[in-house]
């Protein structure tokens, strides 16, 4: 539980210096202050047979959810027109929509669905200069009866340095964007990607998932492919 | 000093140690002071402040004043509170019961403050009622409130201000004398500490204005201690513990998640029949923990009793056994039907369209979705043959249950009972059993009278033998269904500690309807103060006619009950309350007698499921309940078994209000 304050903390103050700066340089602390939320929130990462999953041919991810100090690895089990369903096997999982943590399941209070516009650059695949400045999103939670609550949000982004990180093994070409979000009721947060240097796609992306549980991590261990 | 049934009926019980409760660890809601149950700063009121849901629970012990209250905030403009305050005036005591509404008329704007209006004691121009008007307005975090109050605001002893002599007295409403009164609550940014100063124009008997000064601090989760005092040297401390339903203090999905939903497809050959499609489903709900206790499959339909150890809500594990069929029913089944099993009753049969759940999944809005390729059935007397149907085994169970009363009102020393109560249940069948409880009061401060010569209804409470084991209850129960939609059940035994006697109930209730209509009679006799099968000269039939209905769409229910009481009155009971769909569960009651001129009692419930302060979730809960039936007048008997306290978990609305964990 400490480490999870403490790692709140270090967001909180972390937000606050890039309101008060919005200046570039500070994106990549921001990144990383997301983005390691391994040691201290003491989870325990699963090891990986990437070799295993890349001889299966599957597409799988791992999902790291720093609020509950779980961590996942989970396969894709089902495509539903552009939604890729990854299940673990205790039944945890997330659903992208392309880059997008469209729903999320086991990791805290579950994500049911997020709406977004046309064009969203993290549904579809888009180089981190193509991103357009704005992009209204809207989150969906379970509340009291059938119809979901729903979360109003607005996020710019700041495209940051390019680099090479591992994910999961493999060293990545990727260029940092950080996405800075407002709820429509004025709270904040961020969404920080990793997207392939050349075609836009996500290779690790930490994105919020609801105002309980906040930020979690996906790596993608192998993408999937519709042709294999 | 011996209790009659006309200050009896506003006497507080407290069913559990606050104590216990607070130090279970509850979450932060805002810090929610309030006699009468508003909010409220020292002793002045403050604007309404708190959030939608928001309840709080206060006791205010000084040396000339002691309440508890209970503080509800059920939408944005309206708070509620419930007090049980006793003044003490040198050898004297005066105690009340108030109900008191505070509403929000304008929300505070840029330049603008906001404006409240509270009514403190409605009904009633007794001692502690009054009304004041009030502007709030916030600048960073000082929050400040001016007004003009009525009343208890107005003077240290208001009393008698109108002549209207109704059940509901109104005429003194915003009547009389004025005195103004202004403070300030300054969140002081240390970790839970807040400070608050007040004037107001009452004259005490050291200055004629009083000037006080608060300090709360919250020692835990939603514990808050204050530290009040004033200038006319009154000091006192306020104990409150608040919290807010809707936001559970730890994550609430952290567990085995649902199995993957797979969407039907064409029949293939060597298509699973029945008992592969039960084993492979046994299987994978073990794993979520959910067993299956009926489960039939017939040319299109797979009928499932499910049941669920530790979750209760009913829509998520009718939402996991409709994943895990998904995967494993033959394409031909088009429609699953989930069973809710109450224990003694089949009492909804929930039927689940499959191409509808699959179009569905994975949608937004998918709960709006699932809910429209649902519809609710009756489940038949006689259903279809099962392929497997886990036999009931009979079962003794057994525990034993501390439990807290203390007398915050009436006495003048907080007389607290303790007693351990050791309870035992042999059940027969699903429908049947016997239970008994033994009971011994560990700790009595209360006063203990001789009985009285001639027997009382409640109000000889204090006559029963405190210091000796006792048998607090010795009863049989059948439970059994006269037609799909009519439930009924005899009872016969010693029911509670003032009562034995044989009683009947039937209960009409359909799945598609918010409404169920009760009717139960009861003869009884008056046990006996020290013997344990003993009867007392007192014989009484009770003949109760009650509609409980879900209105709204919050979970918001109203119960009716009416007939003859125990004390051959005519009366009428009104609970109100709100059910959530995490098993929070809010009531508020009060009554009238044909003999009474006043209403009987106001009683606060609240029942907390352990699930919301635990990831693992479980059925267990906490009740508390504060005030409620303790007079002669419009009084029933206990311990009977009502059919709806077992049903009211399979009421469609309570389905419906969980819907949204479906695909949880």
């Amino acid at each position: 539980m400490g480490a999870v304050l403490e790692l709140m903390k270090r967001f909180s103050i972390v937000a606050a210096a890039l309101a008060l700066s919005g200046c570039v340089a500070t994106i990549g602390q921001v990144a990383q202050t997301i983005l390691n939320p391994v040691e201290d929130a003491g989870m325990s990462i699963p090891n990986v047979n990437r070799a295993a999953i890349e001889e299966a041919d599957l597409a799988a991810v791992l999902i790291l959810s720093p609020e509950t100090g779980i961590a996942s690895v989970a396969v894709a089990v089902q495509k539903r027109e552009s939604l890729l369903l990854y299940s673990s096997n205790e039944n945890r999982g997330v659903t992208m929509n392309g880059g997008l943590i469209y729903a999320t399941l086991g990791f805290g209070t579950n994500l049911q669905a997020v709406l977004t516009q046309a064009g969203d650059p993290l549904v579809n695949d888009t180089p981190a200069a193509d991103w357009p400045p704005q992009v209204a999103r809207i989150y969906q939670l379970a509340g009291r009866g059938p119809s979901f609550d729903t979360i109003e949000t607005t996020c710019e982004n700041r495209v940051g340095a390019t680099s090479d990180i591992d994910v999961v093994g493999v060293t990545r070409p990727v260029v940092e964007v950080v996405e800075l979000c407002q709820t429509a009721d004025g709270a904040a947060f961020n969404n920080v990607h990793y997207l392939d240097q050349d075609t836009g796609r996500v290779w690790r992306t930490s994105q919020w998932t609801g105002p309980k549980q906040k930020n979690v991590q996906v790596d993608i261990i192998d993408q999937f492919d519709p042709n294999s | 000093m011996r209790q009659g049934f006309e200050d009896l009926d506003i006497k507080t019980t407290f069913r559990l140690l606050l104590a216990t409760i607070c130090a279970a660890g509850f979450p932060v809601s805002t810090v929610a002071e309030g006699l009468g149950g508003l909010s409220q700063a020292v002793d002045t009121p403050r604007s309404a402040s708190r959030s939608p849901e928001d309840l709080a629970i206060t006791l205010d012990y000084r040396e000339d004043y002691r309440a508890l209250s209970f503080g509800f905030q059920p939408n944005t403009r309206l708070e509620i509170g419930i007090s049980f305050p006793t003044y003490s005036e040198g050898s004297n005591s005066s105690s009340g019961n108030e109900l008191s509404f505070g509403l929000k008329l304008l929300d505070e704007a840029t330049y603008l403050p906001s404006l409240t209006v509270g009514i403190v004691g409605f009904g009633s121009d007794d001692r502690g009622a009054g009304e004041y008007v009030a502007f709030g307005k916030t600048f960073g975090s000082v929050s400040a409130t001016a007004g003009l109050g009525w009343g208890r605001y107005a003077e240290v002893f208001s009393t008698g201000r109108g002549d209207d002599e109704g059940v509901i007295e109104t005429d003194h409403l915003f009547a009389g004398d004025t005195e103004p009164f202004a403070n300030l609550v300054w969140d002081t940014g240390i970790d839970g500490l807040t400070a608050a100063v007040e004037y107001s124009g009452i004259a005490g008997e050291k200055d004629d204005d009083t000037y006080a000064l608060g300090l709360s601090y919250e020692v835990s989760d939603g514990l808050f201690v204050s530290a009040l005092g004033n200038n006319q040297d009154s000091y006192g401390i306020r104990l409150t513990f608040a919290a807010n339903p809707t936001r559970p203090y730890v994550q609430t999905d952290i567990g085995r998640g649902p199995h993957p939903f797979v969407e039907n497809r064409t029949a293939r050959p060597n298509e699973p029949g029945p008992q592969q499609v039960l084993q492979v489903a046994q299987e994978r709900l073990e794993k979520e923990g959910i067993s299956i206790r009926r489960f039939a499959m017939g040319a299109d339909t797979i009928d499932v009793t499910p049941s669920s150890a530790t979750d209760l809500n009913f829509a998520r594990v009718t939402g996991r056994v409709a994943r895990v069929l998904s995967a494993v029913a033959p394409a031909r089944i088009s429609t699953f039907r989930i069973t809710q099993n109450t224990g003694a009753f089949d009492s909804n049969v929930i039927v689940l369209n499959r191409t509808g759940l699959g179009k569905a999944v994975s949608q937004p809005n998918a709960g709006a979705l699932a809910w429209d390729s649902t519809s609710f059935e009756v489940s038949p007397l006689q259903r279809q043959a099962a392929l497997v149907e886990v036999p009931f085994e009979p079962r003794l169970t057994y525990g034993i249950t501390p439990s807290f009363r203390a007398d915050f009102v009436t006495s003048d020393n907080l007389e607290l009972t303790g007693t351990a109560v050791a309870n035992a249940r042999y059940t027969f069948s699903a429908q049947t059993f016997v239970s008994g409880a033994v009971g011994y009061r560990f700790l009595n401060q209360w006063s203990q009278e001789d009985p009285p010569e001639t027997p009382e209804i409640r109000s000889d409470l204090t006559s029963y033998t405190p210091d000796e084991i006792y048998l607090q209850s010795l009863s049989v129960r059948h439970r059994f269904r006269v037609s799909p939609e009519i439930y009924g059940r005899v009872s016969a035994g010693l029911f509670e500690r003032a009562f034995g006697g044989v009683s009947g109930e039937l209960l009409w209730r359909s799945p598609v309807q918010d409404f169920a209509l009760g009717l139960e009679v009861s003869n009884v006799q008056k046990r006996a103060y020290e013997e344990w099968f003993g009867f007392e000269d007192l014989n009484a039939t009770t003949i109760i006619g009650s509609v409980y209905a879900n209105v709204g769409r919050n979970g918001d229910f109203i119960i009716v009950d009416t007939g003859q009481y125990l004390a051959g009155d005519l009366g009428v009971d009104l609970t109100v309350g709100r059910n959530y769909a995490n098993g929070w569960r809010i009531a508020a009651s009060t009554g009238w007698s044909e003999r009474s001129d006043s209403a009987l009692k106001f009683g606060a419930e609240l029942s907390i499921p352990l699930g919301w302060t635990s990831p693992e979730g479980g059925k267990q809960r906490i009740d508390l309940s504060v005030g409620g039936p303790s007079g002669d007048l419009g009084s029933r008997v206990n311990g009977t078994g009502l059919l709806y306290n077992e049903l009211r978990q399979s009421d469609r609305k309570r389905i419906e209000d969980a819907w949204g964990q479906f695909w949880n």
